[in-house]
């Protein structure tokens, strides 16, 4: 559940989501569940001309299953953080 | 369970598949694993009505998007000249005779004596 937290607070922010189908969409992260499906709004693809097929839509549902990578400015992670809270996860599950 | 689509439902979405198939169709229903139930469906490039009804399985969901109504550009938008969209299988073609090759080329190693 630590990415769930992770992209929970991440809501509000300009994130960059690429796909396993190569399309890329850039947009504000509005929320996330469980399953990191994720919810974007504002979004822009990164070439409109190649894949028009999104041009009239702002407002998108992506299933986490079907995202390759998000791409995260530097600043909005603290990695240290990010670091002690897995080992904090790790440890607690070994128990 | 999952809340996200909630704000879709009954409403025109453009949902792309796993396939790379893209269509146009009304949200009636959704489950947590993503299943949907989608009405009126059409084909995203052509226009082409599909089906009345529809059930897809939420493994071969990719994206859904909020069709903007105000500008009623439910169909056809794109243009047939408008190129496919790829899947997400990653395939690599005739995989089997790179592997063919692989397979000639150990042999070979482990027999060199049949030469």
């Amino acid at each position: 559940m630590l990415f769930f937290s992770f992209f929970k607070t991440l809501v509000d922010q300009e994130v960059t989501v690429e796909l396993k189908n190569d399309i890329e969409l850039k947009g504000t992260l509005k929320s996330v569940d469980q399953f990191l499906n994720l919810k974007l709004d504002n979004i822009s693809c990164s070439d409109e001309t190649k894949y028009p097929h999104l041009s009239s839509v702002r407002n998108i549902f992506i299933r986490g299953s079907t995202v390759r990578y998000v791409y995260l400015n530097k600043n909005m992670v603290d990695t240290n953080l990010l670091q002690d809270a897995a080992r904090r996860e790790a440890m607690s599950s070994r128990k | 369970m999952s809340p996200l689509l909630k704000d879709f439902l009954n409403k025109r979405i453009v949902v792309v598949t796993t396939e790379g198939q893209c269509v146009c169709a009304t949200l009636e229903g959704f489950d947590k694993s993503t299943n949907l139930l989608v009405s009126e469906v059409r084909d995203r490039v052509s226009g082409a009505h599909i089906a009345t009804s529809y059930m897809m399985r939420g493994n071969q969901i990719v994206c859904c998007g909020l069709l903007d109504e105000t500008d009623g550009s439910d169909t056809a938008l794109v243009g047939p000249e408008a190129p496919t969209l790829k899947d997400t299988k990653n395939v690599v073609h005739d995989e089997h005779l790179i592997w063919q090759r692989v397979w000639a080329s150990k042999q070979k190693a482990a027999s060199p004596s049949l030469e």
